[in-house]
């Protein structure tokens, strides 16, 4: 009988099931490969090949720095979408915020050092500032300098990055789940609007040095306090799928314009270009001095984010949101407040991409900041990472984010007929429509190992036999990708084997009962 | 009155516009549900459709484009093939360009939705990021293609001029008025297909109810084909006019398709009306908001119309307002509505089962 | 206690005068319904009263017009529940099993339940706790009861369909309601499937409130002690089964649907 049964569920079970199973011996094994390649990630800078000169190393070492920061970004995406279900396209604007604000703190750094005085008190170059200079007696500081000059701390800097666009992240998911506050006595909400509506945005203006000068957000305070307030009082239908993600690609575009529109505040189209060096823990993060450490720093928040991530998911808050993903009625109906877990991993995955974005700039070094990761196809190729990883699985945020750009990097500069765009397209729709889990069910756990280690082969290679770039291109990218596919291949190959022995057992015994 | 006459007639042909490009959407996106996010780029096809046609170097620039970009030169020469530089074509006028993007354009839908969409109606989402690839696809093969960007184009002379409204000053390019007459004579086609053909009737039962259609005889796999199909047509159309007033260029598209889905959001999911009624609220409120939003306007309204201890901080805000402003506050409004009323301005309650 | 709950019934829910209307569709219309604490009811009416709707409607799933629905649980005062929010009715005490399999498809049978299993349903309680021994064992109980232990760690999604009904079952017994509404529970299973699963909801009958919708006959006749009869949403009549099939309204209703089918 339970043979039958067994014999059943194996042909009814999609793969996955075989995963998911939690026999100890089957999960551990994949458990060191997903440990070891996160130690790889980390020990990155000293795999590369020996005696590479400084510009190589460092040109190799400053694109893992930049795509490990993207992978923080695809982590974000990876728990919104992946998990719970809701496909956000607008997460490039808190991983922008979040460069932002690191930026800023950056352009306030190098203002200071080249103007000679504290930190916090020269305005930046993007303002475009001209009048006396700050050691001038008549000097006042401008308001809008007087806005960001408390993130000329780096620490501050590096909290507001993760911790603003969590707020916005926050609001925005309290305003779209709308946990329900019709219960509330009528009295309570009134006070609310009223608060919302009225107290703050004058007790803002009232207060605050924005009175005196136009702040970007100032007109639009008011505006999304009401349409804020107003929205919350309302109970009804709230929007879910389709409308989730048109609406946060809206709000992107609408946040996009606003950046670029408001030149004094954000540097408008050209963005934050006079950047200082990170400075933590009296050690200063350039990509042009010391990549090494660069490369630690990224790597090291990556890794704790994953970890983070993967505590997260792998408890019950974790089977939540996968229940609501499956089926959010079922959820309500259990009496799981949904709209807070929704608002809570969205408010979360906000912080991440903002802390995402401020690593970013870190790893761009000089090359700046500007508004481009704010526009609508950033965000949704952040979610082709994503898509290219695998849906529902960490790893594949990872994975994907690294992949993709690495090919992206090796594409564009062997043929830069900007055929990377056709390429990427053609990418997505395959994936959607023949890998529609996404790269890391297929290959396993030690997808990402394998990986790393294509791009560390194809470095070797490049560094050895010193090959044109197109010729890196057309070796590197099938490299990267059989590497990654390697460990479902060995394994695939290993059952093979396994199943082959065990049958041609099988025949022997049957030879000697017959 | 100048003023107001001309504010109405821009915000009236603004209108005009998004709902020629949102109301292909509305029969994509709003009655099949389909979420091609390539829409934009069926836009800019109907453009460089236009372009082609109504000029006589497009033929020939796109021929040279393509085997350029295809080698066709390169290989002619390894074969040993002469390769002719086709000759110029014949340039026809806006009114063939019309019916021919349509037809161009429809096609191109019709093997998107047959290649690609058919496969994914179950996965929304998936076709949303499906569609964007093909549209990523389209806009940096154009861009290929063609490689700088376009002035816009000619419209012909009866439609060059300008109009002077009897009675005021008001001076209103004739080739607006055309684009409102337009887009009228656009709905009423539309209106008459979809509600008095039998196609329409099909359409209609095919989204109702896929199953009961499919039992009833009715090729559900041609309807939706063909009904893709005329929508991403109807794209094709817009873009052409579009073509006509600014510059025509591969990621024309990116401007208009996300405000193109908030108009068919807003007016209420296959609900063809309630798209015309958004597409003329959100395109005369950001005409108006461009009126609104200026420096010169508001230190006089608020000297004038608040008491003194009002804080007067609206002129220092409205500073650095400008129109990109009130596209912003259009765009959040949209949005905070939406998020109140997802089923749009015109709302049918539904049982729903599970 | 026991005694006097016989001897005075409790109200453990009251529907007054509840009206639903889908744009001028009636599809509750007056509706009145009261429970009795530990009673096992049973919902019958042909096609389209509105059974479902009045399940939606006491789970916060549709809104009123007007009307109320009043809840009172065992431990907490009486209160007016029509315009909690879903997850809060359900908080309360209301369980419910959707008509089709609604299981989270992607988990395993043993996550399933240990999502529905009662306890703090906040978010902090979902990042730090873990299941403890007692919810461990009633887990073990439950997946016992519904026949699933083999397949605990199968993800739900490649059950076949009975089992997933027994699933949902064991999804509502780990949340262990006070008040629990069934939704066709036998629909697509087989005679003997239906009979064990009669078995269960008798089983649950003992410690909850039961509100099961159904209409097969035999399987109604199998559990029911006490049946009430919708009709185009309204309240037709009530009482046992033998009462209810000799009602000649009930007659002229089912008999009225009989002759239509006929016609057709």
């Amino acid at each position: 009988m339970t043979r039958l049964v067994s014999v059943k569920d194996s042909f009814l079970a999609p793969p996955l099931a075989l995963q998911q199973e939690p026999g100890r011996a089957s999960a551990l094994p994949g458990r060191m490969a997903v440990l070891l390649s996160l130690v790889v990630l980390v020990i990155v800078p000293y795999l590369m090949p020996e005696g590479m000169d400084y510009r190589a190393e460092k040109y190799w070492l400053g694109l893992f720095a930049k795509y490990m920061s993207f992978a923080v970004l695809a982590l974000s995406v990876e728990l919104v979408w992946g998990y719970t279900g809701l496909l956000s396209l607008g997460q490039g604007m808190y991983f922008g915020l979040g460069g932002y604000m690191v930026a800023y703190s950056l352009t306030l750094k190098r203002a200071a050092e080249e103007q000679g005085v504290a930190v916090g008190l020269a305005p930046p170059q993007f303002m475009q500032y001209t009048g006396p200079a700050p050691n001038d007696p008549s000097y006042v500081v401008p308001p809008a300098l007087s806005w960001i000059a408390p993130l000329g701390n780096a620490w501050t800097a590096i909290v507001a990055a993760a911790l603003v666009p969590a707020v916005i992240a926050l609001l925005f998911g309290l305003y779209t789940f709308r946990p329900r506050l019709r219960e509330k006595p009528i009295l309570l909400s009134s006070v609310l609007a009223f608060v919302l509506v009225v107290v703050v945005p004058f007790a803002f203006v009232w207060w605050t040095p924005i009175s005196n000068h136009p702040i970007l957000g100032g007109f639009l305070v008011c505006a999304l306090t009401l349409v804020f307030a107003g929205g919350l009082l309302v109970s009804g239908k709230r929007i879910s799928g389709v409308y989730f993600a048109l609406v946060t690609q809206a709000l992107l575009l609408a946040v996009f314009y606003l950046i670029r529109n408001q030149q004094r505040f954000t540097g408008g189209v050209v963005g934050i270009k006079h950047l200082s060096d990170l400075e933590l823990f009296g050690q200063a993060f350039n990509l042009n001095r010391d990549i090494r450490s660069l490369c630690f720093l990224v790597s090291g928040v990556l890794v704790t984010c994953y970890l983070a991530c993967s505590l997260l998911v792998n408890s019950k808050f974790g089977r939540i949101l996968t229940a609501i993903r499956d089926n959010e009625n079922r959820v309500l109906a259990l009496g799981y407040n949904t709209a807070i877990y929704k608002t809570f991993v969205f408010a979360l995955a906000g912080g991440l991409a903002g802390l995402a974005g401020g690593l970013f700039v870190v790893a761009n070094g000089s090359a700046g900041w500007g508004p481009t990761f704010l526009e609508i196809p950033f965000s949704i190729v952040a979610v082709i990472w994503v898509a290219v990883g695998g849906r529902g699985t960490l790893l594949g945020a990872l994975v994907g984010a690294l992949l993709v750009n690495f090919a992206e990097n090796l594409i564009t500069s062997a043929f830069p007929g900007d055929f990377w765009p056709i390429i990427l397209g053609l990418l997505f729709i395959g994936v959607v429509l023949f890998v529609h889990r996404g790269l890391v069910p297929l290959a396993g756990p030690g997808a990402l190992l394998g990986l790393l280690f294509g791009v560390i082969g194809v470095i070797y290679l490049d560094a050895i036999f010193g090959m044109p770039k197109t010729g890196r291109a057309l070796i590197g990218c099938p490299v990267i990708l059989g590497c990654l596919l390697s460990p479902a291949l060995v394994k695939r190959g290993l059952a093979a084997v396994r199943k082959l022995r065990a049958s041609s057992e099988k025949g022997t015994q049957h030879g000697l009962s017959v | 009155m100048t003023v107001l006459v001309e504010a109405i007639f821009n915000g009236l042909s603004n209108s005009s516009i998004l709902i020629l490009a949102a109301i292909g959407l509305a029969i994509t996106f709003g009655v099949m549900r389909v979420i091609n996010m390539a829409h934009g780029e069926m836009l800019m096809l109907g453009a460089y459709t236009g372009y082609v046609v109504t000029n006589p170097n497009g033929w020939p620039e796109l021929i040279n484009g393509v085997s350029r970009v295809l080698g066709v030169r390169e290989l002619c020469a390894a074969i040993g093939i002469p390769y002719h530089v086709p000759p110029e074509g014949v340039a026809l006028g806006i009114y063939a360009a019309i019916p021919i993007a349509f037809l161009v354009v429809g096609l191109v839908g019709f093997l998107l939705e047959t290649c690609l969409i058919r496969h994914l109606y179950d996965r929304p989402l998936d076709t949303l990021l499906a569609t964007w690839g093909v549209g990523l696809v389209l806009q940096q093969a154009t861009r290929l293609v063609f490689q700088a960007d376009l002035t816009p184009l000619h419209p012909p002379d009866e439609l060059s001029g300008t109009w002077i409204v009897p009675l005021t000053s008001a001076t209103i390019p004739v080739f607006r008025l055309f684009i409102i007459g337009f887009t009228i004579l656009c709905l009423y086609l539309v209106y008459l297909w979809y509600f008095h053909t039998s196609f329409g009737l099909k359409i209609r039962a095919v989204t109702q109810n896929r199953s009961m259609a499919a039992a009833l005889g009715i090729s559900t796999r041609w309807v939706d084909s063909l009904t893709f199909a005329f929508g991403t047509g109807l794209a094709g159309v817009a873009g052409c006019i579009v073509g006509h007033l600014y510059n025509v260029k591969p990621d024309m598209g990116a401007d208009y398709i996300v405000d193109a889905f908030m108009v068919v959001i807003l007016g209420g999911m296959g609900h063809l009306p309630g798209t015309v009624l958004a597409g003329l609220i959100i395109g005369t409120g950001i005409s108006i908001g461009e009126k609104l939003f200026n420096n010169a306007l508001w230190p006089n309204v608020l000297t004038q119309w608040f008491p003194s201890w009002f804080p007067q901080f609206f002129p220092v805000w409205i500073t650095e307002v400008n129109q990109t402003m009130a596209k912003v506050a259009m765009l959040l409004i949209v949005i905070g509505f939406i998020m109140i009323r997802p089923s749009g301005l015109i709302v049918t309650r539904e049982r729903v089962y599970d | 206690m026991g005694f006097q709950s016989k001897i005075v019934p409790e109200t453990i829910l009251d529907v007054r005068e509840v009206t639903v209307d889908f744009n001028g569709f009636k599809a509750l219309e007056d509706m009145n319904l009261r429970l009795e604490r530990g009673e096992l009811r049973v919902l019958i009416g042909p096609n389209g009263a509105g059974k479902t709707t009045l399940l939606d409607v006491i789970t916060g799933k549709v809104r009123v017009r007007s009307g109320r629905v009043i809840f009172q649980p065992s431990d907490r005062p009486t209160e007016d529940i029509t315009w909690y929010p879903e997850e809060k009715i359900a908080r309360m005490g209301v369980g419910r099993k959707f008509q089709t399999p609604n299981v989270f498809k992607s988990l395993t049978v043993l996550e399933n339940l240990k999502l529905a299993l009662k306890g703090p349903r906040n978010i902090w309680a979902s990042l730090a706790t873990s299941l403890s021994q007692d919810g461990r064992t009633r887990l073990d109980e439950i997946l016992e009861t519904i026949g699933l232990a083999e397949k605990a760690h199968l993800p739900a999604g490649i059950l076949a369909h009975g089992e997933k009904q027994w699933l949902e079952l064991g999804m509502v017994m780990a949340q262990d309601p006070e008040l629990l509404l069934i939704d066709e529970p036998v629909a697509g299973m087989s005679p003997r499937e239906s009979e064990r699963t009669g078995e269960l909801l008798l089983n649950l009958a003992r410690r909850h409130t039961l509100l099961v919708i159904d209409h097969d006959m035999n399987f109604v006749r199998q559990i029911a002690m006490r049946v009430t009869v919708m009709h185009e949403g309204k309240f037709l009549c009530q009482g046992t089964m033998q009462e209810v099939q000799s009602d000649p309204r009930v007659i002229e209703v089912y008999l009225g649907q009989h002759r239509e089918v006929a016609h057709n």
